[in-house]
């Protein structure tokens, strides 16, 4: 049975999400609604992550628990990283189908959607290898921890899609 | 007005009470720094923490406004020419920081850059909300009133909420510094309420009902506010706590009646 445990790679699960798309792509084909909103449903998975966040901070506040408090800090983790694998793999989806509408004859999309498009692309790498960073939650001197370069580039991704979207 | 726009009516009230408890409780950690930080830094961690829940509830609200929330992500695609793409986009990155400021306040560091670069966002959040009725062709909306009414709305709320949580904290009757802040914040609340009100007076028709009872309760819930506060100034104590509470629910009664009557003033000029 395939297991994700198999992947202890960033770049194993890298392809493996990259695999997932090319494959979901070419099953929903046949459905262009699907295709066309998966950047939509990407910024959904955004949002939840968002959500998420302001959750676990008010459950790491208001639980006293240590080991309550460690188990749902682990949920949460689960949760966004799941998230955060969803988004990647629609956003791999819907950066491939505009990649084949680019090669159409006839098509009107802006190219400035394609270059915003690529540059988020960068941050979207970025966010990606620093949440699978086994340092981003260290918290001890010697150990410098990526969470906030995690959270400046997932900033930089926010800004480049909204202007992204704004280029449609 | 139709019933779906209680989601409109809910999520601009909760958007703007969240930002106004922000600004209240960054502008109470940097005016009374000097002074008492630790203390203000402890009173107001809670109305901080509130301010997330709050704007997610705001923000998952206003999708069952929208006619297609599957596409709601396309409400941003209009930012140079849309203020409701502006809203958007700025409660959301105000719902961002906030998750940074709370995250860098957890570990000890009290930034106020940060906390003000924060309600810069959330500023920018309520004027944009403001214009997008004022730049209606609604004789109702298209007044300065809107705006003064948002952003009073805005403070009040935040201004109440704010101390409402501050309430919980066991030191804040303990401090004078902490009695005299509350006493100076009801004081600048009672002047926006009074401003809100005579804008409101100058702008509507108020011969009918609801347009008086919004009046009643914006004057009773102040007066009570400040016969609390100064009530807190002069001694600590419970003393007379049910008249905070009477004074948050006529205010918060009140800002949603305002509320209220501003959606069903809108009337376009061709009738």
């Amino acid at each position: 049975m395939l297991s994700l445990n198999h992947f202890t790679k960033t770049y194993q699960k890298i392809l493996f999400a990259l695999f997932l798309s090319v494959v979901f792509l070419l099953i929903t084909a046949v459905s262009r609604n699907t295709v066309k909103q998966a950047g939509g449903i990407a910024c959904f998975f955004i949002a939840g992550i968002l959500i998420l966040a302001v959750l676990k901070v008010l459950f790491l506040e208001f639980v006293r628990n240590q080991k309550l408090s460690q188990k749902g800090k682990k949920v949460f983790e689960l949760l966004h990283m799941g998230f955060g694998w969803m988004t990647f793999i629609f956003v791999i989806y819907h950066s491939l189908y505009f990649l084949s509408l680019a090669f159409w004859p006839e098509n009107n999309i802006s190219p400035n959607y394609y270059v915003t498009g690529v540059l988020a692309l960068i941050p979207m790498s970025l966010v990606i290898t620093s949440g699978l960073d086994k340092n981003i939650m260290a918290k001890s001197k010697e150990v410098k921890s990526v969470y906030f370069n995690h959270l400046i580039v997932t900033m930089l991704l926010a800004v480049l899609i909204i202007i992204h979207i704004n280029f449609q | 007005m139709v019933s779906g726009e209680w989601s409109l009516i809910i999520f601009s009230i909760l958007t703007q009470c969240a930002v106004g408890i922000w600004v209240v409780a960054i502008g109470l950690r940097t005016f009374t720094k000097g002074t008492e930080p630790n203390i203000a830094a402890e009173l107001t961690w809670r109305p901080l923490l509130v301010v997330g829940p709050l704007m997610c509830i705001a923000l998952v609200i206003s999708i069952f406004h929208l006619g297609s929330p599957i596409q709601a992500y396309a409400s941003v695609a209009n930012l140079l020419t849309s203020w409701l793409s502006r809203e958007i986009v700025f409660s959301g990155l105000f719902l961002f920081f906030w998750v940074i400021s709370i995250l860098v306040y957890r570990r000890g560091t009290s930034s106020v850059i940060l906390g003000w670069v924060t309600s810069f966002l959330g500023l920018i959040a309520v004027f944009s909300m403001a214009s997008i009725y004022y730049t209606t062709p609604i004789p109702a909306w298209a007044s300065p009133n809107t705006y003064i009414s948002f952003f009073a709305t805005m403070i009040i709320l935040g201004s109440l909420a704010s101390t409402m949580f501050m309430e919980t904290s066991k030191d804040f009757t303990a401090h004078q510094g902490a009695r005299t802040t509350l006493w100076k914040l009801s004081l600048f609340t009672m002047g926006v309420l009074l401003i809100q009100g005579a804008f409101f007076i100058v702008n509507s028709e108020v011969h009918s009902f609801l347009p008086v009872l919004y009046c009643i309760l914006l004057f009773l819930g102040g007066i009570n506010f400040l016969v609390y506060s100064f009530q807190r100034y002069n001694k600590s104590g419970n003393g007379l706590r049910p008249v905070f509470y009477l004074s948050l629910v006529l205010l918060f009664s009140a800002q949603v009646l305002g509320r209220y009557l501003f959606y069903s003033s809108a009337v376009p000029i061709m009738g």
